[in-house]
């Protein structure tokens, strides 16, 4: 799953990139994040988070508030969206209906102009014409000639039509073709004057006739060169022009209605839309449609793609082969793709790294691997991994160092205690540090730890307001006075600073989670009690086919786990659940943050 | 069980039966008086039209078939001489205020869909003179372009043109360009408002696309916002042209003494001939003939409008080209793999 | 965080050249435009002197100047009681009556035409959608005589009979236009099946569906149904113009008499013609300014679909 990175400087660099909109509503705070090339990101979070935000200031939909875009070290912020070598792919696919397949995947191509090579206009396909001679069969060369020519087409289209054949250019291809004519037309008299019904040469006179060919094509060859070499214009092997530095010329120019169709054949081909090229986007289905929108990002020939929920307006089936599509295709074009979803499945099976977001923040970045195992705050924890972890309260008892919950006790050693005050006395400090002189930093700080705890700044600092009944009718009273007083991020750093410090000397409650594959499930009623074992009832089994999603209660709350599907179960059944410690997850219920 | 099912269907006919009249019953306001009020006059026109007919002296009433379209169509008889030429008056105006009523509100409707502030203030604004009624068009256009003096026009600038005087095609163009001025002021509001919600439905991601793969502001336009609204369009041409067609308000309460009577469009025509009354009541043969040809010829536009406007597929062979540059490569004993190459990046 | 001023982006300031264009046109093109409504309502205050000495004002020169004597003419004119409310009052009974059958019409008939099953349905919707493309002028001529015909037979004349029959020819074909039944139609096959379903399923009878299920869903169509037939109806001139001229002045609708005051003979009255145009106004202003977002965006989505 973990693919290899390779270590290069980073290609694409977002520096404290952030998004307020006219209305004043903050989308993106402070997004850092180095892409290196060829990598798969994955922006992953739930509606409304700002993935979607941040991928179109990268776009260039979306004008930036702060921060900058880098791409190879430019600076890509005042860079209008055609100019940022970037192609993305939409989630409503944004076909051109009024278009064909082919026209939509051609429409980049068709209105902007491309660098290319400036080559000798007579040479360049001389040169190519000799490659092919030299390279083909000529038995080969001969089929597709004599069949090119049967068909009896015009005189563009024949040689557009051995140009595909051959790759080559359409002035190489006629030049193939007046050879060719000329020969047919000698064999033809041949033939004629020998009364002799078979025309078809044999294979050795067709070897002995491309050696001709290639023969009269080096010697024009040679006759150009000379002549270039007179004027003082430099080619390279291929016949391109070079300048002063010997590098090869290029020029911005349109590309011919040739050159498009080959690369529109091409694009089709990676993406099996070849037999729906006529088509119209509303005759596609929305596989094929995607396949659209991913052909018209490729044919740009871009180095960065970038898809906005491309899957989700895919039924179940399709999304789950057009993902494995997606990567194929990701690696077969070495792109470098930024994919931003809901669906942390997607997330998890295509992405090199994954981005989670939050209300606008970045919780957590890392590969998959590392988001599933060891996610950094509650809300990664429960964001990445299906079924969702499950999440409960349990008492920490400080002096002994245990965990107490559902009747038993976990004894977490000596150690956790010293890293736990240590993660405690730091975060105090940190708060500490934000309360002296609270400035809209600070404020988003405390924002940004909201935003992986799940709690409203309303609701922080009411439940902060529990605290006291006096305070509660106060704020009642004095609703006015409320306003004019401290921020109400203030109040919560206030009051997380409080309980912080309480558990730096006091018992307390932590949030634990455990994944629910890691929860170990019997059929039968243990005989003897263990530490981490508990009896229960199921409450609902989901039979997945391969496993059951077994839900029970436990410490008032509903929980998950998985259980081999070889053994029936049913709600009627009493099971025996065991958890090890070592695959529980403990979080701080102040911060969200994971205890280390 | 066989009675069972005999019942079954017995019953289902019933409900059925119930269904149709009660169908009948609903429909029946409508039908009626569609017949009576729309579809049987049509028919009785057909009739009139080859006729001698007079509604007030019916023991006159004759058939004289192809009588009434035969003088139709002879430009000496005073009649249609009238007709014609009102016809061609009205073709003139028509071919110059309908491109300018589907342009401007288009114009309109794109700087509205900039979304300026205050954009629903203008929108208002621009449809407001669409639910003013003609007559009172006529009253504010009329004494603001009155001939002499006392024309708010004319006393701004000094002068004393007679701003709807003349006769066709002998200084009537002012006249014209008022009753353009009084169009464009009266109806951009219905197709402004129609262009504008059809620009506010075309996909957005459109643009976006459409502005990532390289296009400006000109070729956007070219290729997102008039392949979308081009059904819009399509409506308000229709609708345009079919109004203009008819067109009798405008001239009818835009005149001076002096061409007050002159037919400057078929309807005109038409219209006065009917009031006229039992003078003219022994052309209503005539009338209807006239009224069919004219039908005809607006129903002939909006034919040729809508072949016009349709959609043209455009057949392209793409599939049967890519299979054949296939089959070329297989006989070269190539694989498919050099496809990469085109589409790999080369920088 | 750095609070320093940041340049704009291209498109940031592409986005607000075009706004600022875009309003700066259409703030000169909208100021155009009130100029004639303006013009009307600043004519009708003026003065009769005023009217003469200062017809470059677009309001009355000085505040002396200022008179509501045009509005005063309509009640009493010369020691008579004035036809303007009379007009006025036909012109709402009438156009009220229409808007009301037509509703009614439509909604019946688009019930039928969508909920139930009858024989020679699509032939009805496909004769209908055809009938559309067929020019009116065609059936005016004919119905005229019709109406005529009828009329001397009967011996109608005047009185109140005539003006019944002349306000029911005026009214009842009106009622039948294609397009606003298309309107219902198509909004009806939008309601989803299943809510009609549903509905039978809980032993509704058709009546109960129609009165309960439908025509509340169909609330904003039959809004726009009604502002559609209002405004077509007050402001319709060729077919009132056509069955009034000649009969008796106080029958006239509002929009025919006004016609009094158009054209090469009319343009006499300056101030009394713009007071009465001010006066016939009002109705129609009321309905636009309170339905007024409601219209416009209903004619802009429903001119596609239809």
């Amino acid at each position: 799953m973990n693919k290899i990175q390779n270590a290069e400087q980073p290609f694409l660099t977002l520096q404290h990139l952030e998004k307020v909109y006219p209305n004043g509503e903050k989308a993106v705070y402070d997004f850092n994040l180095d892409v290196k090339k060829k990598e798969f990101i994955v922006i992953v979070g739930p509606s409304g988070c700002g993935k979607s935000t941040t991928l179109r200031m990268i776009a260039g939909l979306e004008d930036i508030t702060s921060g900058d875009i880098f791409l190879e070290g430019e600076l890509l912020n005042y860079r209008p969206s055609k100019d940022r070598k970037m192609a993305i792919v939409f989630q409503s696919y944004a076909l051109y209906p009024q278009m064909n397949v082919f026209d939509n995947i051609a429409f980049p191509l068709t209105i902007n102009t491309y660098p290319a090579p400036v080559t000798d206009k007579e040479l360049y396909p001389l040169g190519e014409l000799r490659s092919v001679l030299n390279d083909t069969a000529p038995e080969a060369l001969f089929n597709i000639l004599s069949s090119a020519f049967a068909a009896r087409l015009k005189k563009k289209a024949l040689s557009e039509k051995l140009a595909t054949a051959f790759r080559i250019s359409p002035e190489a291809a006629a030049v193939l073709a007046e050879m060719y004519r000329q020969y047919a037309a000698g064999e033809q008299q041949k033939s004629d004057a020998r009364q002799e019904s078979a025309r078809q040469a044999p294979d050795a006179d067709k070897a002995e006739t491309v050696k001709q060919w290639l023969a009269v094509t080096n010697e024009k060859i040679a006759a150009l060169t000379a002549r270039l070499e007179e004027e003082g214009v430099r080619v390279n092997e291929r016949f391109e022009i070079l300048d002063e530095n010997g590098k090869v010329k290029t020029e911005y120019r349109k590309f011919t209605p040739y050159e498009i169709r080959t690369r529109v054949y091409d694009t089709a081909a990676i993406l099996d839309l070849k037999p729906y090229l006529d088509k119209l986007p509303k005759e596609l289905s929305g596989g094929q449609m995607q396949r659209v929108a991913l052909g018209r990002a490729i044919i740009k020939n871009v180095p960065i793609f970038m898809m906005d929920e491309p899957l989700s307006n895919l039924d179940a089936k399709l999304r789950l082969t057009m993902r494995s599509e997606i990567v194929k295709l990701h690696n077969r074009i070495d792109a470098t793709t930024i994919y931003v979803t809901h669906d942390q499945t997607e997330a998890m099976t295509m992405a090199t790294r994954i981005v989670v977001m939050s209300r606008g923040f970045i919780q957590q970045i890392g590969t998959p691997e590392e988001v599933y195992s060891s996610p950094a705050n509650v809300f990664v924890a429960r964001f990445i991994g299906s079924p969702t972890m499950n999440i409960f309260d349990a008492q920490f008892d400080r002096a002994t160092g245990e965990l107490s919950f559902g009747g038993i006790k976990v004894a977490l050693g000596r150690e956790f205690t010293a890293r736990h005050d240590a993660f405690y006395r730091r975060k105090a400090e940190e708060l500490r540090g934000l309360l002296e002189g609270f400035d809209s930093a600070a404020r988003e700080k405390i924002l940004k730890l909201l935003s992986a705890t799940g709690e409203s700044s309303a609701e922080a600092s009411s439940s902060a307001r529990k605290s006291g009944l006096r305070a509660r009718i106060k704020s009642m009273l004095g609703k006015r006075k409320e306003a004019e007083g401290p921020a109400p991020e203030e109040q919560v750093c206030r009051t997380k600073l409080e309980r912080l410090e309480e558990c730096l000397s006091d018992n307390h409650t932590v949030t634990v989670g455990i994944r629910p594959e890691r929860i170990g499930i019997e059929k039968k009623r243990s005989v003897r009690k263990s530490a981490g074992t508990f009896t229960v009832k199921p409450t609902v089994c989901e039979l997945l086919g391969g496993e059951y999603n077994v839900h029970f209660d436990f410490c008032g709350k509903d929980m998950v786990g998985r259980f081999d599907a070889r053994h029936k179960i049913s709600a009627a059944d009493e099971i025996t659940v065991s958890f090890s410690p070592e695959d529980l997850y403990l979080f701080d219920p102040i911060t969200g943050d994971v205890i280390e | 069980m066989e009675i069972d099912i005999s019942q079954k269907i017995a019953e289902q006919k019933k409900r059925k039966r119930q269904e149709a009249l009660l169908a009948l019953a609903l429909v029946s306001p409508f039908l009626i008086v569609f017949l009576l009020f729309t579809f049987i006059p049509f028919v009785m026109g057909f009739v009139f039209s080859f006729m001698r007919y007079n509604p007030y002296m019916p023991e006159q009433n004759e058939f004289i078939g192809l009588e009434n379209y035969i003088n139709m169509f002879n430009y000496k008889n005073p009649i249609s001489k009238l007709f014609w030429d009102s016809f061609l008056t009205m073709f003139v105006f028509d071919a110059v205020a309908v491109p300018l009523l589907i342009v401007i509100p288009l114009c309109l409707a794109y700087l509205l869909n900039l979304h300026p502030p205050g954009y629903k203030i203008f929108r208002a604004i621009i449809y407001l003179p669409s639910i003013v009624s003609i007559t009172i068009v006529g009253i504010i256009f009329g004494n603001m372009f009155k001939g002499d003096s006392s024309g708010l026009v004319n006393a701004l600038l000094g002068t004393e043109i007679d701003w709807l005087g003349g006769r066709p095609w002998a200084g009537d163009t002012l006249r014209w360009l008022v009753m353009l001025i009084a169009s464009i002021w009266w109806q951009t509001g219905t197709n402004f408002v129609i262009f504008s919600g059809a620009l506010r439905d075309v996909p957005k991601s459109l643009y976006e696309a459409c502005e990532m793969d390289g296009a400006g502001r000109w070729k956007r336009i070219l290729y997102v916002t008039l392949p979308n609204i081009r059904m819009a369009v399509t409506i308000c041409l229709f609708n345009t042209l079919i109004g203009y067609l008819n067109l009798y308000a405008q001239p009818y309460v835009l005149n001076t003494l002096e061409n007050e009577d002159i037919f400057v469009s078929p309807m005109m025509f038409i219209q006065t001939y009917l009031m006229g009354g039992l003078t003219y009541a022994k052309q209503t043969g005539y009338l209807c003939a006239s009224a069919i040809v004219f039908g005809l010829i607006v129903m002939a536009f909006s034919i040729l409008e809508r072949k016009v406007t349709a959609k043209r597929r455009k057949r392209t062979r793409h599939t049967e080209l890519c299979a054949g540059v296939d089959a070329d490569r297989a006989l070269l004993g190539y694989e498919d793999e050099t496809v990469t190459e085109v589409c790999g990046n080369d920088d | 965080m750095t609070t320093e001023k940041r340049r704009r982006t291209k498109s940031e300031r592409t986005r607000l050249r075009e706004k600022t264009v875009s309003f700066i046109v259409l703030f000169i093109i909208c100021f155009v435009w009130v100029l004639p409504l303006v013009y009307m309502l600043g004519t009708s205050f003026k003065s009769e002197l005023d009217l003469q000495l200062h017809p470059d004002k677009l309001f009355p020169s000085a505040w002396s100047e200022w008179t509501l004597e045009h509005y005063f003419g309509f009640i009493v004119r010369e020691g008579k009681i004035d036809n303007m409310p009379l007009w006025m009052l036909n012109s709402l009974w009438s156009t009220f009556a229409t808007v009301i059958l037509t509703v009614i019409v439509d909604l019946l008939t688009a019930y039928a035409v969508v909920f139930l099953n009858f024989k020679g349905k699509h032939t009805f919707m496909k004769f209908l959608l055809l009938w559309m493309a067929v020019p009116g002028v065609i059936g005016t001529a004919p119905s005229f005589a019709l109406y005529s015909q009828i009329r001397n037979s009967l011996s109608i004349s005047s009185g109140i009979a005539g003006y019944a029959y002349v306000y029911t020819w005026l009214i009842v074909p009106g009622i039948t236009g294609i397009f606003n039944m298309l309107l219902m139609r198509n909004f009806f096959l939008s309601i989803p099946k299943d809510i009609v379903d549903s509905a039978k399923s809980d032993g509704a009878s058709n009546m109960k569906i129609f009165r309960r299920v439908v025509c509340p869903l169909a609330k904003s169509t039959i809004m726009l149904v009604v502002l559609f037939t209002f405004t077509g109806s007050w402001n319709s001139l060729i077919w009132p113009q056509l069955l009034l001229t000649g009969e008796n002045s106080y029958w006239n609708t509002i929009t025919v008499a006004l016609t009094g005051y158009t054209g090469g003979s009319g343009w006499g009255a300056t101030g009394v013609a713009m007071a009465t145009s001010v006066f016939a106004l009002i109705p129609i202003v009321i309905v636009f300014v309170v339905t007024q977002n409601k219209m416009i965006d209903g004619l802009a989505s429903t001119g596609i679909k239809a």
